[in-house]
């Protein structure tokens, strides 16, 4: 074991001598603090992959113009729990001197980087977390590009209401994200005249949904014709989900709404889900696609670079990145300048899905959602009109 | 409880049963005679899922095929883990707890190599593609092609199991095996070769689990150790010795956790989301008030096999 | 670009080090000499962690002569920002609230670890116990999350803040909490070292050898056990509640299985029955758990198309399988205990030849 330590100690020597041996350049690190393992391992993956186009793209510009300053990566595995995401953080900052990491994934393992990123003056730019958890003024947490999920909420409940929905039943991951937007679906559906809603929340780790489908049927038998079900559910459990709903009569004879998660490839490759899915005229309500000129652009880029179809919520991670980068040419490798100036630099630049403008919080605060339905062979989704969620209004197109 | 609701949870109940017996069964066949706590085993179910699923994205959409392919792959990660293992650590006099800790390293390793594959060819949350149809309807009982597959395979391969402890030669050797091992050995069984074959067939039974659990689910590298904890709270309910009574445990464990789970849901408002908790209570109920399970509920209790 | 800060580095892997030491400690006490193999170590690390995000909430304002604000729901950020400003204005009653918490920790869970051991004394096979306490622990974090109001369970509490965030220099601040953490463990280390060489401890030894001559010497089985379950459960606890510290946020997320097996191999590693061997192991994890990561640093930098943090866990299992194969009694193998008497013999013996 000790001659393994040595190989790992020999490994870290030798690149520090090569890292040193080019300093005509000027290396900016850009920390990457992700879930690689456990069950969202897919989504760390996923967004690594946006993360290094976006790098790519940046160091090729800079090349171009001549620039000294070239980024690099450097990611570390949260282990899916807050303590893990700590000591990612810690292990990137203190091992390349990153002042700047994008990421984490979900709001528990941002609130459990914050205290090291708020002492140590490192700027944390989160692509996805949405809980209301993390919203705290002046802190070191950005969260970029996606809007609080208060915002979605009324969308669905907007959406549910004009498909005549008297009641409705919904099931959630119970996690902080779930819980959230069931508060909010029921508060704001019930506020618009919205009747019973029923909600069954499922346990995170959960990777068989039978019980939970039986429920949810159950629930929408009790409610009688006009009760529409909502699925706020990570991907994995969607597909496990519908997987078990195909067969059922009543899940089969209602009208679905479902989260982004919900639309992922994995989904519609099986003609059994995507029947399911288009039999239910299901939609989602999702950060707007094709609404800036960066989307093509970035979906094309991605597969020309890795020859596969960008996962949900890449473009977010693309889009962290840029602005965490961009923030960096502006301001300089330094954690404090960056923090200063990033709401600057977020508020000017387009993004993949929408425009980013933060709020006091350093939250997002633009709320402009596509609505996607799916088509009627189950093959994909279209776009059927858009939210705004500033003046919560729904334009059909 | 809604009748419908009831019929729909209790042709889950039998169902996931038969999906957990099958897993199960290897437990209780590797605790019995190889007196091994396996927390490997999940990983054999997950190793057999991605074999059917490899084999189905290939075209070959023949169930039987692809179960053929999972139990091969299955029984062949069993066989490599006792062989690289738990072999070596036998003759030793290790404790119960080094057993343990060993299951769970080479769970570890087997899972992160999964995960490692599935990463490299992108096979995350794929499903194996056997279209699900609905074969029989009436009233509120629907039975799935799935159900058909499942139930069917599950009792067959229990039938054949038992048949092969009670009547075969191996299945007297394995017997003998766990009752003494040092007398088996004295009367001349190869210990080696049945310990070989015990594995192969652990393994095999785990991985075709695995397929048709990959029909019920998603494939994923953690679908078998999200399964492990009620699949060893049947094997637990089973006594960790009997067959019948793991069988038994394993349609208690699934009754549990859809009917009993809805019912509480539904009367009382339990939340769903405490249904994991299910099979952990049961476990520590079993070993605190009755360690023996069923087993002495059943004639001839005790012995493997019955 | 790799510019590892040694200083820092260093200063992080020694807290580590001083909180796993803790843990490290407390199983083999309990497995190492008593011979109870508490698989549900993370149950009794995050008893320490929650009281830890109790007394933040509540005793903390308090203490500090404010009014609580309820830590959950909508009133969770300004709860958070009282937190904060106590524990960035009131270092007194910063100190007095850790103190507090750290008997509240070691109370409640050495109640609980004195209870858990009665009750599972029922059961037929040791290895039993074994498993009740893994599937225990489980349950009781499954359960914790529903019990919202008290931890806010599903989001977490954040700002539980180590001691000396007052100084407002990270550098410094770190540094003394990594004091605290060693002083502790060290003082944890000493205590279990006294425990195992008094008669108390040898009769222990003697229980995990064989049952039925330690019952026959007439030494109460139940209550030792207990007291020594009592005893590890609550060095753990204080080891939960630094670890809830070091990241400052409390959540049911980070009690899993894995913590308890991480643990566990520590001991393993070290030494099973040595505590000097659980020291080791702790200080052996630490290292390698951030060599690991710096690992996979260099590797994803270097382009690599495998996923090194997996590789990172299948070496793991590797190590592992080495150890409990090759070196079963771990890196420092229990030693013999002596005492005055075998000094005494030996001296009889050796005057007699």
């Amino acid at each position: 074991m000790l001659r393994k330590l040595l190989a790992i100690l020999l490994i870290i020597a030798l690149s520090t001598m090569l890292g040193a041996a080019q300093d005509d350049m000027e290396t900016y690190v850009l920390g990457v603090a992700l879930p690689f393992t456990g069950s969202f391992g897919t989504f760390g993956q996923d967004f690594e992959r946006g993360i290094d186009l976006a790098v790519a793209q940046m160091n090729a510009e800079l090349e171009a113009a001549g620039s000294a300053i070239r980024f690099e990566t450097a990611s570390a595995d949260t282990e899916q729990t807050p303590e893990g995401a700590a000591r990612a953080l810690q292990t990137i900052v203190q091992t390349t001197g990153a002042q700047v990491v994008v990421g984490p994934l979900t709001t528990s393992e941002v609130l459990g980087a914050k205290q090291f990123a708020d002492e140590n003056g490192v700027v944390i730019v989160a692509m996805a977390s949405s809980g209301a958890a993390a919203s705290i003024p002046g802190d070191n947490i950005f969260r970029v590009i996606y809007p609080p999920d208060t915002f979605a909420s009324k969308a669905f409940a907007t959406i549910a209401l004009e498909r005549g929905h008297q009641n409705m039943v919904v099931l959630y991951v119970d996690d902080p994200f779930g819980n959230g937007m069931n508060e909010h679906f029921i508060k704001n559906y019930q506020a618009r005249g919205g009747g019973e809603v029923a909600s069954f929340g499922y346990a995170p780790q959960s990777t068989e949904l039978s019980a939970e489908a039986a429920a949810v049927s159950a629930a929408l038998a009790g409610f009688g014709d006009g009760a529409g079900f909502f699925c706020v559910c990570f991907p994995g459990a969607a597909e496990a989900f519908v997987q078990v709903a195909q067969i059922d009569p009543i899940l089969t004879s209602v009208q679905w709404l479902g989260n982004e998660a919900m639309t992922s490839d994995e989904m519609l490759e099986d003609p059994g889900h995507a029947q399911t899915l288009a039999n239910a005229n299901f939609v989602t309500v999702s950060q707007s696609a094709d609404s800036t000129p960066l989307t093509p652009i970035f979906h094309a880029d991605f597969v020309a670079m890795f020859d596969k179809e960008p996962g949900i919520f890449t473009n977010y991670a693309f889009d962290a990145a840029n602005i965490a980068m961009l923030t960096m040419l502006a301001a300089g490798n330094d954690g404090a300048a960056v923090k200063s100036m990033l709401p600057f630099i977020s508020n000017h630049y387009i993004g993949t899905a929408v425009q980013a403008f933060l709020d006091e919080n350093g939250d997002q605060a633009i709320a402009s959602y596509g609505i996607r339905q799916v088509t009627e062979d189950g093959s994909g989704f279209v776009l059927i009109g858009s939210y705004d969620g500033n003046t919560d209004t729904i334009t059909y197109t | 409880m809604p009748p419908a609701l009831l019929t729909t949870s209790l042709v889950n109940t039998i169902q996931i049963g038969s999906l957990y017996a099958l897993m199960a069964l290897g437990i209780t066949l590797t605790f019995s005679v190889m007196k091994l706590p396996n927390f490997a085993h999940a990983e054999y179910v997950t190793a057999g899922a991605y074999a059917a699923l490899i084999v189905s994205l290939s075209g070959v959409l023949n169930p039987l095929v692809i179960m053929i392919a999972a139990f091969a792959v299955g029984a062949l990660t069993a066989l490599i883990s006792h062989l690289a293992v738990f072999k070596p650590l036998e003759g030793r006099d290790v404790s119960f707890y080094t057993l343990i800790l060993s299951s769970f390293a080479i769970g570890l390793i087997i899972r992160y190599i999964l995960f490692t594959m599935a990463d490299y060819f992108n096979l995350f949350d794929l499903r194996i593609a056997i279209p699900l149809q609905i074969l029989f309807r009436e009233g509120y009982l629907i039975l799935s092609n799935l159900f058909a597959w499942v139930v069917p395979t599950s009792i067959v391969l229990v039938i054949i199991l038992t048949l092969l402890l009670n009547r075969s030669p191996l299945g007297r050797e394995m017997r003998a095996l766990a009752d003494n091992i040092i007398l088996a050995r004295v009367i001349g069984i190869r210990v080696e070769r049945v310990k070989n074959y015990t594995w192969l067939l652990v393994g095999g039974l785990a991985g075709v689990a695995g397929a048709l659990w990959g029909l019920q689910t998603a494939v994923h590298p953690l679908m078998g150790w999200g399964a492990i904890i009620s699949v060893f709270a049947a094997a637990i309910l089973g006594g960790l010795s009997s067959f019948s009574g793991t069988v038994m445990g394993a349609y208690v464990v699934a009754f549990s956790e859809n009917t009993v789970m809805l019912f509480l849901n539904v009367n009382y408002g339990l939340d769903l989301a405490f249904k994991p908790a299910i099979p952990f209570i049961i476990i520590i109920a079993v070993l605190l008030l009755r360690p023996q399970g069923f087993t002495n509920l059943i004639k001839r209790a005790g012995d493997l096999g019955r | 670009m790799i510019n590892i800060d040694i200083g820092a580095t260093a200063v992080a892997v020694l807290t580590l080090f001083g909180i796993y030491a803790l843990m490290a400690i407390s199983l083999n006490l309990e497995y190492g000499v008593a011979g109870v193999p508490n698989f549900g170590k993370a149950l009794f690390v995050s008893i320490g962690a929650y009281t830890a995000g109790v007394t933040y909430t509540r005793l903390l304002p308090l203490l500090a002569g404010l009014e609580s604000i309820h830590p959950c729901g909508p009133s969770m950020g300004a709860a958070l920002q009282l937190r904060s400003e106590i524990m960035a204005t009131q270092p007194a009653a910063g100190f007095i609230n850790l103190a507090l918490t750290f008997a509240l920790a070691a109370a409640i869970a050495g109640a609980v670890g004195f209870a858990v051991s009665y009750v599972t004394l029922r059961l037929k096979e040791e290895w039993f116990l074994a498993l009740v306490l893994l599937v225990g622990g489980e349950t009781v974090r499954i359960l914790v999350r529903g019990a919202d109001d008290l931890i806010c369970s599903n989001n977490g509490i954040s700002g539980v803040a180590q001691p000396f965030y007052f100084l407002r220099d990270p550098g410094a601040s770190s540094f003394l909490f990594m004091l605290l953490a060693l002083a502790l463990a060290l003082a944890a280390y000493l205590y279990s070292e006294r425990l195992v060489r008094s008669p108390f401890g040898r009769m222990l030894k003697g229980l995990r050898e064989n049952e039925d001559v330690t019952r026959g010497l007439g030494k109460g089985i139940s209550l030792a056990r207990a007291q020594i379950m009592a005893v590890g459960s609550l060095i753990a606890a204080i080891g939960g509640v630094l670890f809830a510290l070091n990241t400052g946020f409390v959540n049911t997320n980070d009690f899993v299985v894995n913590l308890t097996l991480d643990v566990w191999v520590m001991v393993v590693l070290g030494g099973i029955g040595n505590n000097r061997g659980a020291l080791l192991g702790a200080l052996l994890i630490a290292i390698m758990d951030r060599l690991a990561q710096i690992g996979a640093i260099i590797l994803n930098m270097g382009g690599s198309e495998i996923e090194f943090n997996y590789v990172r866990f299948i070496a793991f299992g590797l190590i592992l399988l080495w150890m409990l194969r090759y070196r079963p009694g771990g890196l420092l193998p229990e030693s013999r205990l002596t005492t005055e008497a075998h000094e005494v013999v030996k001296r009889v013996i050796g005057a007699a030849k």
